[in-house]
């Protein structure tokens, strides 16, 4: 699948420019003002896909350079352990560039270095941005284990964490975790909760620690199990294309086993398509792409085979949606028990909205998600997605980008709340939408 | 269970597989699946007998399958919806007493892409059926179903039956080979054996 493989890696491109723009590297490509950066498995997947545009692969190590007193040493060497033969190749290139042009930068590098001119453009990142709690954390905390264990810990204070799934997130060892999780203990900063054999922590001193750190960003995607992954989409991407289209569902499978304990890490294999059948590749084509194109912070687009919802804006503010696929005109789409299809923007409107997007979209596989009730993953779609419509502007969403969005968000949660999806009795048809025609 | 134009395509699938990540195998073939594919008998199979791997002209036993074709056997089936032992290797064992003289020069090639079949001949059927139903002490059931879906001549089964004793010489198996040639046709097997 040669055009998947540049579409794959245009859109992994177009993340990892708006990434380091985030972080303050010279572009104007900017879409993840609301997701937290993680500066380590950034700088290792950057190297990687660098080979593709040296123009990231310059700037990025350009932005070390001028920066690499926010960049951990040792979390980029253990991350450097995990990672594959080609990304420790590209990386260890990376990490010689930048120590020739900053030798106190000390990252771990082995190998010779080549000749990189670098463009000097970078600036100092502006840590007034949400996208940069890391680098916040780090000002306040220092580069250790101490400010990345905060920031996981800041994802949501209802989730337990075991130290173990810390240390493995955190990128350090179990030890050095251990030690700083004993010490935020001891100032009451961390809690600890005794479950079986296990010991869970989670974050007690909330609301003063957020003062604290400053704006926090919607998000804090697992982004060192998104780098993981996407190199085998885009290598496996530039074999010859699939002759017909059950080879093309027999290169998906390769694909998806090369992939699941990733996707696993991101909570993503309840919603992956599956096989068998020919129509399988296709199918995990598109979600392929429509992840990516989430991933990327970009519009998603109406996809063959997959039901789009499509939110309204209207001049006053309020909402109204509908939905359509490539095999029916769009309908109007009512949110449950309302007789109009002008939702308010109030308080509750966009939430409910964003309840309802992800409701229908789980309707479609015969699954279905518990009722609205200010869930939290209602609260951050409706302020990236909903909020950030323009008046009179519109926006489009993919079945599968709000499945895969939904899954994602809850397993940063740790899938402790809301509840897991259940399986419907059946599948409600795409024509039994509440509709007003259209 | 796998028809012929089930198994062809998954062999087409495979072989297609095969030739995209630069795999070659060349596989020797009986059985049920190999009756299907020789187009020898209509009844829907589970799977295919691998027993050999052809590797510079020599043939070793295929067990266990390699471990790349085994992989690509395990994608193609999960892709289609197969058994993940639609073709396998369980049958291997015929290898270890020999298997039929002239065998190679019955077996009809088949290419799929990467794969190539020798799909064993009509006569080397009959001994394989003719041994795996007495091995199991059938008088009926799908063995003999595909023996006699072979329509084998009287010299057909004692000649099958001569080399099948040759794997299993025990008084035994040699009183349920002439129960069984009796059934099919072939009464006072014991002068001939």
């Amino acid at each position: 699948m040669p055009s998947n493989s540049s579409k794959f890696a245009d859109l992994a491109l177009e993340m990892s420019w708006s990434l380091w723009g985030e972080l303050g590297v010279s572009t104007w490509i900017r879409h993840h003002q609301y997701e937290a950066i993680d500066i380590e498995p950034l700088i290792l997947w950057s190297a990687w896909i660098g080979q593709r545009d040296r123009r990231l692969f310059s700037e990025a190590a350009d932005w070390c350079v001028l920066n690499h007193k926010s960049v951990s040493t040792a979390r980029l060497r253990r991350l450097r352990q995990q990672a594959r033969p080609a990304v420790v190749a590209a990386y260890n290139l990376f990490a010689s560039v930048v120590n020739k042009h900053a030798p106190r930068a000390d990252f771990p590098s082995e190998g010779d270095s080549e000749t990189v001119q670098l463009s000097g453009k970078s600036s100092l990142p502006d840590l007034s941005r949400p996208a940069l709690l890391q680098l916040r954390l780090r000002a306040l905390f220092g580069n250790g284990a101490r400010a990345d264990v905060l920031r996981l810990l800041t994802i949501h204070p209802t989730r337990r964490w075991p130290a173990s799934e810390l240390a493995r997130q955190a990128g350090y060892s179990k030890v050095q975790v251990s030690e700083v999780l004993e010490q935020l203990a001891s100032t009451a900063t961390v809690g600890v909760e005794i479950s079986g054999n296990q010991h869970l922590y989670f974050l007690r001193r909330n609301e003063e620690l957020l003062k604290l750190i400053g704006p926090m960003p919607a998000i804090q995607p697992d982004f060192k199990s998104r780098f993981d992954v996407l190199p085998t989409l885009i290598e496996l991407g530039d074999v010859d294309p699939a002759s017909s289209p059950m080879l093309g569902s027999v290169e998906a499978v390769s694909v998806l086993r090369a992939i699941e304990p990733d996707l696993a890490d991101l909570g993503l294999l309840s919603v992956v398509p599956r096989p068998p059948g020919p129509e399988f590749g296709a199918a995990f084509d598109r979600w392929l792409e429509q992840l990516l194109r989430g991933w990327a912070g970009l519009e998603q687009q109406p996809m063959i085979g997959e039901f789009t919802y499509h939110v309204n804006r209207l001049e006053s503010g309020d909402y109204t949606f509908g939905a359509s696929s490539s095999l029916s005109i769009g309908s109007a789409l009512l949110l449950p028990g309302r007789s109009q299809p002008v939702i308010e923007d109030d308080s509750v409107g966009a939430l409910a909205l964003a309840h309802e997007l992800m409701n229908q979209a789980y309707l479609r596989t015969g699954v279905t998600i518990e009722p609205f009730r200010y869930q939290p993953d209602t609260f951050v779609f409706a302020n990236v997605y909903l909020r950030t419509i323009s008046r009179g502007g519109s926006r489009v969403l993919g079945e599968s980008f709000l499945r895969s969005w939904r899954a994602e968000f809850l397993a940063r949660f740790g899938n402790q709340f809301p509840q897991a999806p259940r399986k419907a009795p059946a599948a409600r048809p795409p024509e039994s939408h509440d509709s007003r025609g259209g | 269970m796998l028809g012929r134009n089930r198994l062809e395509e998954a062999l087409h699938v495979l072989g297609a597989r095969l030739v995209a990540t630069g795999l070659e195998y060349d596989l020797v073939a009986i059985g049920g699946g190999g009756l299907l594919l020789r187009q020898l008998g209509i009844r829907p199979t589970q799977d295919l007998d691998v027993i050999a791997v052809v590797e510079a002209g020599k043939w070793h036993k295929a067990d266990p399958l390699p471990a790349p074709l085994a992989e690509q056997v395990s994608l193609v089936a999960e892709a289609m919806g197969l058994d993940p032992q639609w073709l396998n290797s369980a049958a291997a064992s015929v290898m270890d007493n020999g298997i039929p003289e002239g065998f190679n020069d019955r077996v009809e090639v088949q290419k799929y892409g990467g794969l190539t079949l020798r799909v064993a001949g009509r006569f080397d059927q009959i001994c394989f059926k003719l041994h795996a139903a007495v091995d199991r002490g059938e008088l009926r059931g799908k063995h003999i179903d595909d023996l006699r879906a072979l329509r084998p001549a009287p010299e057909d089964l004692i000649a099958a039956a001569r080399w099948s004793t040759s794997h299993d010489p025990s008084e035994g198996f040699r009183s349920q080979l002439i129960l069984l040639l009796a059934v099919l046709g072939v009464p006072h097997a014991e002068q001939q054996l």
